[in-house]
Formats: C-alpha cells, structure tokens, sequence
C-alpha cells in the first residue's frame, strides 16, 4: 500500500476508525474504494487528470471520522432494532409454544377414552392470557373446548 | 417522524432514487446531486452507513455485480420500500408545511 495515495491513506484511515465486525468492515472498505475509483473513471472522463481526480474523488467521499461516526451510529440503532425484533420473535415463539402444549393438552383426554374438560385453564390474566387462549382454527383442530373468557379477555381499553 | 434531521431525510432520497432502478452507491450520490441540481451534494462516505441500515431494516437489498470488469455492490428497493418511500415523503411534507408557516407568520422585516 502506497502511504502518499489519498485513495490508500483515506481507507486506511476509515479502517482504523470503524467500530464493526470484521466482515462489515471488509464490505464497508471494498464499497468505498469502489466508489472512489468509479468517481476517478468519471472525473478522468470528463478530462480532468488522474492525480487530481483521485484528491477530488477522496474529498467527495468526506473525512474517515466523519463516515466511521456515521456507521457508528447506524449500525447502533440497527442492531438495537435487530435485537427487539428477535425479542419479539422469541416472545411469539413461547406464546405458540404454550398454546401448543395447552391444545396438546386438551386432546389427552378424548385420545384416552375420558371425558374432556368442559374449559382449558389459561393460568394467568390480562392481556398474556388472551393470546395464549386458541384461535377458532386451533380449536377446530384440536377439538378445544371454548376458553372461559372471564376476566382474562383483553382489557377493552387496551390495544 | 423523522424530524429535522438530515440524515432521516437521506433515507427517504435513497429510497426514492432506488425506486426507479437498481444502482450502486456511486451512482446514487450522483443521482442525489443531478435530481436536485447540485444542492444535495453530501458527503459521499456517508451514503453507505444509510444504505446498510436500509438493508438491515429489510427496505433495500444488494449484492456484489461485475460491471465492464469492475466489481460493484448494487442496491435494490425490496417489496416494503415503496410504502417507506410514500411515508417519508408524507412526513417530510409535514414537516416542510410547519416551517414554512412560521417563515410566513414572522414580520416582513425580518429578513431586511
């Protein structure tokens, strides 16, 4: 690497100041060094002398700290949107989970010969308790009983 | 709503430029500048932390293309951008709308 290249020393620089993992970096350096030789093809084009469309392609692209700054802070708030939307995922995860062991549940009795439960017991209340009661498809297939819904429906004030 | 700041604007400008093609990020810092006859000459560099989040948030999508030998990451709008794009505008509308009514509610000799 050529320390005198601004286009070598600019990548160096953005390099030493990222904050990412090691392949958001790889990606990240081999974009910008795209860009500059795309933006030194265009300038050559237009007869400007490559020296010095390389220094007006570098300086086009803005200093290393100012574009480490700004990844810095977008791949912050991705990451943090990435993290709640696993969490979410995760959360549905469960409630499925447990409407499954609760439809499974409710389906021993009629497989053993015995009678089945008049309700399905949903342990808790609130909001939580509504989503863990079957849908009108859950139901049907697994021949559930209706889930008692008082006081465990959602609040009417509620969304 | 994405409020006074730029950058949030920048998102909606990507998304509106990829809406009519698929390009790379050379490509739409030019299409930023020539759109808006050389008012929105940004920082390139800058251009690709923005694509990433748009990428990451599912708005955009890429991949590595060679072009005339040259190896490219070109971007691409994926099926939520086009209801990103009309919610950005409207928000930038929005926004627009409020400044321009306290600009026209100062007295005229603000300016002088």
């Amino acid at each position: 690497m050529n320390s005198d290249n601004p286009r070598e020393t600019l990548l160096r620089a953005v390099a030493g100041e990222l904050r990412v993992g090691r392949l958001a970096r790889r990606r990240i350096i081999a974009e910008l060094a795209d860009h500059i030789d795309d933006a030194v093809d265009d300038l050559c084009g237009s007869g400007v002398p490559r020296e010095e469309a390389t220094l007006e392609a570098v300086r086009r692209l803005g200093d290393a700290e100012t574009i480490a700054d700004t990844f810095a802070v977008t791949h912050t708030r991705a990451a943090a949107r990435s993290l709640l939307r696993v969490r979410r995922s995760l959360a549905w995860m469960m409630v499925a989970a447990m409407s499954g062991v609760t439809a499974v549940a409710a389906e021993l009795p009629q497989a053993s010969g015995a009678k089945p439960p008049a309700k399905v017991l949903i342990v808790g209340a609130g909001p939580t308790a509504s989503r863990v009661a079957p849908t009108d498809r859950a139901a049907t297939r697994f021949r559930i009983p209706t889930v008692a819904a008082a006081g465990h429906g959602r609040p009417a004030d509620r969304r | 709503m994405q409020g006074l700041s730029f950058q949030g604007q920048l998102e909606g400008l990507i998304l509106a430029v990829l809406a009519e093609q698929p390009l790379h990020g050379y490509a739409i810092a030019c299409e930023l500048r020539d759109r808006s006859g050389g008012m929105l000459d940004v920082a390139e560099g800058t251009l690709y932390p923005v694509l990433h989040k748009l990428e990451k948030e599912g708005l955009i999508h890429s991949r590595w293309e060679t072009v005339n030998g040259r190896r490219r990451r070109v971007y691409a709008p994926s099926a939520r951008a086009g209801g990103a794009v009309r919610e950005r505008f409207e928000s930038w509308r929005r926004l627009s709308r409020a400044i321009d009514s306290v600009f026209v509610s100062a007295p005229r000799s603000a300016g002088e």
